[in-house]
């Protein structure tokens, strides 16, 4: 066999072995996620979506939500596509080739808030958080290690979210005291 | 990437049965390989056994540090963050080759036997690989390497920022025979088969 016959064999190996891209979903070493004062936010609960699509206008797929790490993390501002749950720190993307070009999006909520989910974050809801959409070209080179979020600007909270609603104890006290006021007029 | 290694002589243990009646030998061989890595991506292997070759047995990696093996002509990730392995059950077995990214230059340490008998089974396509004894010389030198080469066999070696490649044509490498470091990971592509490398004390 000749060497022509060779590099046509090679290269029909590897098309058949990465016929869709992959992508790195971690962003630590890169942007971060701030919460709404500027801090870089921690915390299991809040969860970012990595969205994507072939433009800013049709973002129709996403991965599973990865989780932010805990208060004591040595990397706060970066969420754990690793963790029980996640889509893994590298994950396919669906429909698209090596050598195509993915635009992306990240979305962050709370979800310990019931009724709170991406599409509030993609709505840019109080206390959630949107990225700007960015792109990520997949490597043609089979043994190239995936990118993806080098693009990612560092965004933060939407100001005036958080979490459920819970009463003061002078508020819990004044509503007593009009609900009684209510009772007695009834009464009389 | 420097590579400093040293693999320790023999540890030979003779126990003779109190009775004198029997005696029982057994042989091991310990030692460690010390790789100095620097920052970013780095392709290293395994070649000794710990064990379950667990991969935080295998590895004292610094925090930040992200593994990324290539299986089934993918790769995985897996990330030591907050003092922890995302997947600790990940496995680093003698042949295997792994790239590791530091955030910082690090020397790190892999520690275990000499694993005697080695197999490596190695699929058709891309395989990560890696010379299954701390021995460095040439890929298929049968005192270093071992490696049996194929026809149309490619090796790619990482160069830190890219690879350098090595063709087995015609019955000889081109441009000339990869040699390999101690420590030192590898692609290989060619056709399915097992690697084997075995290693006498004698």
């Amino acid at each position: 066999m000749n060497k022509f016959a060779y590099l046509v064999a090679a290269s029909a190996l590897a098309v058949s072995a990465f016929g869709q891209g992959q992508i790195n979903l971690n962003n630590r070493g890169l942007a971060l996620v701030n919460d709404a004062s500027g801090k870089p936010l921690t915390g299991t609960s809040f969860v970012a979506q990595v969205w994507y699509g072939a433009s800013a206008g049709a973002l129709t797929k996403s991965f599973a939500p990865s989780p932010f790490r805990a208060s004591t993390t040595t990397f706060p501002g970066t969420w754990n596509p690793a963790a029980a749950g996640g889509p893994g720190a590298i994950a396919t993307l669906d429909g698209f080739a090596p050598g195509s070009t993915v635009t992306l999006q990240v979305a962050v909520w709370d979800s310990s808030i019931a009724g709170v989910g991406a599409a509030q974050a993609l709505a840019k809801a109080a206390g959630t958080g949107l990225s700007e959409s960015f792109t990520y070209t997949i490597p043609t080179d089979p043994l190239a290690i995936p990118g993806g979020l080098e693009g990612m600007k560092s965004f933060g909270l939407v100001a005036g979210g958080g979490g459920p609603v819970i009463p003061e104890p002078t508020t819990i006290a004044l509503g007593t005291l009009g609900a009684a006021a209510l009772l007695w007029r009834r009464r009389k | 990437m420097n590579t400093k290694s040293l693999l320790l002589a023999a540890v030979v243990a003779a126990v003779g049965a109190v009775s004198g009646s029997a005696q029982v030998t057994s042989q091991n061989i310990v030692g460690y390989v010390r790789l100095s890595l620097a920052k970013g991506y780095n392709l290293i292997g395994n070649q000794l056994n710990n064990g379950n070759n667990a991969i935080g047995t295998v590895l004292n990696a610094p925090e930040g540090t992200t593994v990324y093996k290539f299986t089934g002509g993918k790769y995985v990730a897996n990330s030591f963050v907050d003092g922890a392995w995302d997947d600790a059950n990940m496995k680093l077995s003698p042949g295997e080759g792994f790239f590791i990214n530091v955030p910082a230059a690090a020397t790190i340490t892999l520690i275990g036997e000499v694993s005697l008998s080695n197999n490596v089974n190695i699929a058709a396509g891309y395989n990560l690989i890696a010379v299954p004894l701390p021995l460095a010389g040439s890929l298929t030198d049968a005192a270093a390497g071992g490696f049996p080469a194929k026809e149309g066999d490619n090796v790619f070696q990482w160069t830190g920022s890219g690879f350098a490649a090595k063709s087995f044509v015609d019955g000889a490498w081109e441009p000339s025979a990869p040699s390999v470091k101690v420590g030192e990971g590898f692609f290989l592509q060619g056709a399915a088969r097992t690697y084997t490398r075995n290693f006498s004390v004698n």
